[in-house]
């Protein structure tokens, strides 16, 4: 009895639709794509390759939607963050100064976030909007003058674009690592609960002893911060502080955040499913490029994936809705 | 003294943000004595109707309480179908109309996400906008289309008196319709009621997604007069045109008052947001600031406007408190 509740809860899980779609979408392209390229280790690790920057950005915009917020500003910080490392590094400032100096500036724009959202009630949507495409975006040009520098420095370039027994890449490992530790925060941790709480009901939550405001404030500082860790990685591994940087990263990230059942009312969703929701996207993307499909097609492609998300969203809150307005009838009647 | 003040200043937003108007053209006029001549004011008015066009759709969306992301891109998809259209043949006046019927459809979209899914119109109307823009980006394969009809140029080339061009001169005349229909009419106080209350509105009788339906399919339309407008006046359709507009058209719409939370605002203020902003951008580009500098600048314009928007709210909400207790 026990055995087959757990079963089934499994079963009408999120994640194993998401991990039945991900699979569809791996036998689909293994099988039409030619000589079965899609499936060769060499492509499988470019696609987790590619998911590096994205899982970055997706880490920070899971932590803030779930606590019911919305982040748009981090792909731009990462872009800013991008060329204030090359510039410093340039300069002739050490690496060990450097990376905290640009995770700095990255909570720094997520503090700005969350002042305009706490102190100003400004809508989160609108002013990570304002903070990212105006300011962030100016200081990519303004912080070296339109210049882009290279990277030499040989940490930097050494853990952007070094490899573990020559197959690994270093930046998928720290990936990897930070959504493992965000999963663990998230899932066992008072913090991660309280997380989960303010997005469900910040008032019950306040009603319940948490600070809401404090912890929206350290929310949004740790998803600037993973922003600026994006940007920092990616200007590394390209060996130069790029204009356009991560600028284009931000919205597949959000986009696979939501695929992977973070609901955008705040209050659900985990690091596994965002992790699939990643797969997913990215499999997609390589897939389409494998079988040679014009590079333009995956704007629409992550288009029509998001709203596709968004209804599978709308179609899963509702079927939970009413079961749980059905059980609580079931309980009165009894 | 302090009742005026707070009534004719704080709250009356029209009076502060002329005042502000005039202090802005007269600083830059300082600045560069060449910054209120015929010659830059056309220039600025020029620049001006595109996102002026398009912050009056998302302007009545706004009031209704709903956002929109994708007018930018519905305006992008206008260009391209009118080029399209015209070089296939299309006589131009068909063609627009054909266009405008797109724009409705793609409009409909959005109404479709928000109202019948109910999706966040935010989330939903970005979904939109990135399918729409990788759509223009597939069919051009990113190349800037021209258009081969002179008639068909007229349209965004015509100027009176030699001052105001015709584009702009639509803005105005779609900026009055629809200041008026918010104003004047019943749909308008309905649209104006969805906004404050949408909740209130329904138990009045009012259907409020079929009032946001028709506003987000009205934006369509409007934002692709604005695509129109611009493939005319450049003389060609381009995959990337309008899109960035999309922002600068909220940012007008909130500075010129119109409340994030919905229920207030006007398109006369809208229409001194658009020249506010405007004269703002052009007079950073006349006196020489690097064009660096004017991204930045518009963003921390937009802040201002936010907080103010915020202060606005707050002193409204104030006001109405203290009518509830002497009453």
């Amino acid at each position: 009895m026990e055995n087959t509740n757990r079963l089934r809860k499994i079963l009408t899980s999120k994640e194993f639709t998401l991990f039945v779609t991900l699979v569809a979408i791996v036998l689909l392209f293994g099988s039409i794509s030619p000589n079965g390229a899609f499936l060769k280790p060499r492509n499988i690790r470019s696609i987790l390759d590619s998911m590096t920057i994205y899982t970055l950005f997706a880490v920070g915009g899971a932590l803030v939607i779930i606590s019911g917020n919305i982040d748009l500003s981090p792909s731009y910080v990462g872009a800013a963050c991008g060329v204030l490392l090359a510039k410093l590094l340039n300069d002739g400032v050490p690496w060990y100064l450097v990376v905290p100096i640009c995770l700095l500036m990255g909570a720094a724009f997520g503090v700005l976030n969350a002042v305009l959202i706490n102190e100003f009630k400004i809508q989160s949507f609108i002013a990570t909007l304002t903070t990212g495409t105006f300011i962030a975006k100016g200081l990519v040009y303004l912080i070296p003058d339109g210049v882009t520098y290279q990277i030499k420095d040989p940490v930097v370039v050494w853990y952007s674009t070094g490899k573990i027994f020559g197959f690994v890449p270093i930046t998928m490992i720290i990936s990897i690592a930070i959504i493992v530790i965000f999963g663990i925060v998230l899932a066992k941790t008072r913090f991660g609960r309280s997380v989960y709480l303010i997005g469900g009901n910040a008032n019950a939550a306040r009603l319940a002893g948490l600070k809401p405001k404090k912890l929206s404030y350290i929310i949004f500082a740790c998803s600037g911060a993973l922003g600026a860790l994006a940007g920092m990685l990616y200007a590394g591994r390209l060996k130069s502080g790029s204009l356009v940087g991560t600028v284009d990263y931000g919205f597949p990230a959000v986009t696979a955040v939501i695929l992977g059942g973070v609901s955008l009312g705040g209050g659900t969703g985990n690091m596994l499913g965002c992790f699939l929701g990643l797969l997913i996207i990215n499999g997609f993307n390589n897939g389409l490029l494998v079988m040679g499909v014009k590079p333009y097609w995956q704007d629409v492609a992550s288009g029509v994936l998001l709203l596709v998300a968004l209804t599978i969203d709308y179609f899963s809150t509702r079927e939970r809705k009413i079961r749980t307005t059905l059980s609580s009838k079931g309980g009165m009647g009894q | 003294m302090k009742e005026f003040l707070e009534k004719k200043v704080i709250r009356n937003n029209n009076f502060t943000l002329t005042l502000t108007l005039v202090v802005i053209l007269a600083a830059f006029q300082l600045i560069n004595r060449n910054y209120l001549s015929l010659g830059n004011i056309r220039s600025i008015l020029n620049q001006a109707f595109v996102m002026g066009t398009l912050s009056v759709g998302i302007g009545c969306l706004l009031i209704c309480g709903k956002a929109d992301l994708s007018s930018g891109s519905i305006g992008m998809m206008g260009g391209l179908i009118v080029t399209f259209l015209i070089n296939w043949g299309i006589p131009w006046p068909l063609a627009v109309v054909i266009t405008l019927i797109a724009g409705a459809f793609m409009g409909a979209l959005n109404a479709f996400f928000t109202n019948v899914l109910n999706i966040m119109p935010f989330i939903a109307t970005l979904g939109v906008a990135t399918v729409l823009s990788g759509l223009g980006q597939v069919f051009t394969n990113m190349q800037d289309i021209p258009v081969n009809n002179k008639s068909f140029w007229a349209l965004g080339t015509t100027k009176f008196f030699n001052l105001l061009p015709l584009p702009f001169l639509i803005t105005i005349v779609l900026l009055v319709v629809y200041g008026v229909i918010l104003k004047r009419t019943r749909f308008g106080r309905q649209v104006y009621m969805t906004g404050g209350n949408a909740n209130a509105a329904r138990l009045a009788g009012i259907n409020p997604k079929m009032i946001s339906t028709i506003l987000y399919i009205n934006s369509g339309m409007i934002a692709t007069i604005a695509g129109i407008l611009t493939a005319a006046r450049v003389n060609m359709g381009s995959p990337t045109a309008i899109v960035s507009y999309n922002l600068d058209a909220i940012t007008v719409a909130v500075l010129g008052g119109i409340s994030f939370t919905g229920g207030t605002g006007s398109m006369s203020g809208v229409f001194i947001g658009i020249l506010l902003f405007n004269s703002f951008k052009n007079g950073l580009v006349i006196s020489g600031l690097d064009s660096y500098y004017q991204i930045v600048a518009s963003g921390l314009l937009l802040m201002a406007a936010l907080i103010l928007d915020f202060y606005r709210e707050k002193s409204r909400l104030n006001a109405l408190r203290s009518h509830k207790r002497v009453s």
